[in-house]
């Protein structure tokens, strides 16, 4: 019989070690299944879920809770497996933003347990992220409230950003606003050092701008799957409202290469190449159907001018990022 | 230079006898790993209740009613949904004395009403009270919330508008449901859905407030089925548009009542503040719930052919985009 030799002899151990790697996986693999993940299980009683009926005097009073409100019911914690039962399909939201926990809490009125108001506590990992979930659900028509990080108000509710967390103070009913001021200050004192904006909208020039406009998107910018990392801000000029944006990259190269990757995004969904802006070089004007997208960069910041409706007005502010930028040393 | 070869011994050729030898080991070696794999075998899958047949879902809907769809304008949700069926001929026409029936509501968060991320209370006790008059033997309320049930309906006020109206509430509990499968669905097959909710019931009503929604872009009277599905159901917001419409699939509604008067215009499902409401001031009555979705799209300044799941809806045969071409029946409240 042929007996084998050293070279068939190694790679038949080695075939029968990866084997043998192949079922030690398995084996792990099927030590940690998740039943959830498979089983066709109904969904549990009341009582096995969270977010439980709220009952007052039920646990030990937060440090951060003003006297006049009492806990209404156990803090409950969300992690990124479970967040979708309590938001349902805005968690999507948070975790394509680096979404870590949600802790949340009812509480309620000393004198009036019926007036209630539940705090959310996004951690969202870092300052950046939790100023973006933060500033893309900015409501119309919200006043700005001085807590000193970035933070609005509506009739029945607060949101602000404090450094890697976000917060959501929502009240039952309106005329709850004083109390919820005491909260959040007291949840802003609580964890200082996070005041002050991104460096970034400093780089929007002031005239015109809307500063409460100013937002951070993340992802999948402007539908172009390329585009990340961008802070938008309105500007009125006139009667028209533009959209301007910024975005700062890892290198000149960068910036270059995305504007061009993106105007040519603009090219292939419809857009046509109608002129550049007048000392700005490398730029580019777009009309796409019946907007104008002013693309310029300048340095390592990629910039422009988003969905205008009057091309004039895109320019104006586009031609004055472009200044801005170089005051700033780029 | 002389190429060098290696020296090979000569080899002698393999035996018939070695050949058996080696292929009966091959070949009972191939047996036990097949044997070991039979053993191991779970026909039934992880978790899957054999126990619960495969039911199919009873068709709510009036044959005689046909398909209609009314629009009604106003600030008053009590007085536009009046209007609305009176429109479509009065409560009268689809709820008759002795019916049993259930409203689908949606509760899914344990929210306060003002934020309208849930249906309104006052509209559902409307409803149940309409139907009782009308001559319904009973009228029950349910959902399989998103958050706790008990929260959902306490803070939503809609257990209290239960209580008040006559109606009685059913909890979704673990014994109500079953696995069923939806024939021509895509992803409902042999799934949990809170079919106990009803089993006494012969007539069906959804009633579902028009909201933004981060996934979908619209959650109205056809996601609003989606409280009926049990199980890991957030998975299926991989494909929420197909989803949705094997739920249109799945339900076959008497009426569906859609509750534009405020909408949820940004930050959808829950919202979280009165500013992402626009009072739209509309109430849309309906037997075809895909129609009615149509015309709630506009609420939300979009086109039917802005939600995929209109269109998946209709293609599969569950009602029609065109709402217009069922001749809306108009009525404005003042």
């Amino acid at each position: 019989m042929r007996h084998a030799g050293i070279a068939e002899t190694g790679i038949g151990i080695l075939i029968l070690a990866l084997l043998v790697g192949i079922a030690g996986l398995i084996y792990i693999e099927q030590s940690r299944f998740d039943p959830d993940l498979f089983t066709l299980s109904v969904q549990k009683d009341g009582a096995g879920r969270k977010n439980l009926l709220p009952s007052p005097h039920s646990s030990p009073v937060p440090a951060f809770l003003p006297e006049d409100l009492i806990p209404l019911g156990p803090e409950e914690t969300f992690d990124s497996e479970s967040l979708s039962d309590k938001i349902d399909g805005k968690a999507e939201l948070y975790l394509s933003s680096g979404f870590v926990k949600l802790t949340t809490r009812r509480f309620a009125l000393k004198a009036e347990p019926k007036s209630w108001m539940e705090l959310f506590i996004y951690e969202m990992g870092n300052p950046t992220n939790a100023f973006s979930v933060y500033s893309v659900q900015k409501r119309q028509g919200s006043k700005a409230i001085d807590l000193g990080v970035s933070a609005y108000a509506t009739t029945d509710a607060m949101f602000f950003a404090n450094g890697p967390k976000y917060f959501e103070l929502i009240s039952s009913s309106k005329g709850l606003e004083e109390y919820m001021s005491a909260l959040a200050r007291n949840l802003v004192e609580a964890e200082p050092g996070h005041a002050g904006k991104p460096a970034e909208s400093s780089l929007f020039p002031a005239e015109s701008l809307d500063e409460s406009s100013i937002s951070l998107h993340l992802s999948d910018v402007f539908g172009f799957s390329g585009l990340d990392r961008v802070y938008t801000a309105g500007y009125y000029t006139g009667a028209a409202r533009v959209t301007a944006f910024i975005s700062q990259r890892e290198s000149p190269e960068e910036a270059a290469d995305l504007a061009s990757a993106y105007g040519k995004f603009l090219l292939d969904n419809g857009g046509s190449d109608i002129g550049e802006v007048t000392n700005a070089p490398d730029s580019k004007i777009y009309k796409v159907f019946n907007t104008y997208e002013v693309v310029i960069h300048r340095g390592k910041f990629f910039a422009g001018a988003h969905e205008a409706d009057d091309v004039e007005s895109a320019v104006e502010v586009a031609s004055r990022i472009y200044s801005k930028l170089g005051e700033a040393g780029q | 230079m002389s190429k060098k070869v290696e020296y090979r011994p000569p080899q002698p050729e393999m035996s018939r006898r070695d050949f058996i030898v080696r292929s009966a080991k091959a070949g009972i070696a191939l047996a036990a790993a097949g044997a070991v794999g039979y053993f191991l075998h779970d026909p039934i899958g992880p978790g899957a209740q054999a126990e619960k047949s495969t039911v199919a879902l009873p068709d709510f809907s009036v044959p005689e009613a046909s398909r209609k769809i009314a629009i009604a304008t106003g600030e008053d949700r009590l007085k536009t949904v009046n209007a609305a069926l009176s429109a479509l001929g009065g409560i009268e026409t689809y709820v008759r004395k002795g019916d049993r029936v259930l409203i689908k509501v949606n509760a899914a968060f344990a929210t306060p009403p003002s934020l309208c991320a849930t249906t309104n209370p006052d509209l559902i006790a409307e409803v149940a009270r309409l139907c009782l008059k009308a001559g319904a033997s009973s009228v029950a309320v349910s959902d399989n919330p998103i958050n706790n049930p008990e929260s959902c309906f306490v803070l939503s006020g809609i257990e209290e508008a239960t209580q008040s109206s006559g109606a009685r509430l059913i909890l979704p509990k673990e014994s109500l449901f079953t696995n069923i499968s939806v024939p021509g669905s895509n992803l409902i097959h042999n799934w949990p859905v809170f079919s106990g909710a009803f089993q006494d019931a012969n007539r069906l009503i959804g009633i579902a407030p028009v909201k933004d929604h981060h996934r979908s872009g619209a959650s109205m009277a056809m996601k609003n089925w989606y409280g009926f599905i049990g199980g890991r159901r957030n998975i299926f917001h991989q494909d929420i548009h197909t989803f949705i419409k094997d739920l249109a699939l799945m339900i076959k509604p008497t009426l569906v009542v859609l509750d534009g008067t405020f909408t949820m215009i940004t930050n959808g499902p829950t919202g979280g503040s009165v500013s992402d409401l626009k009072q739209t001031n509309t109430m849309i009555v309906s037997t075809d719930q895909v129609a009615a979705d149509a015309a709630g799209a506009a609420l939300l300044g979009k086109k039917p052919a802005d939600l995929p799941f209109i269109t998946k809806a209709e293609q599969a045969g569950a009602g029609t985009a065109d709402f217009e071409s069922l001749s809306p029946l108009r009525v404005s409240t003042g």
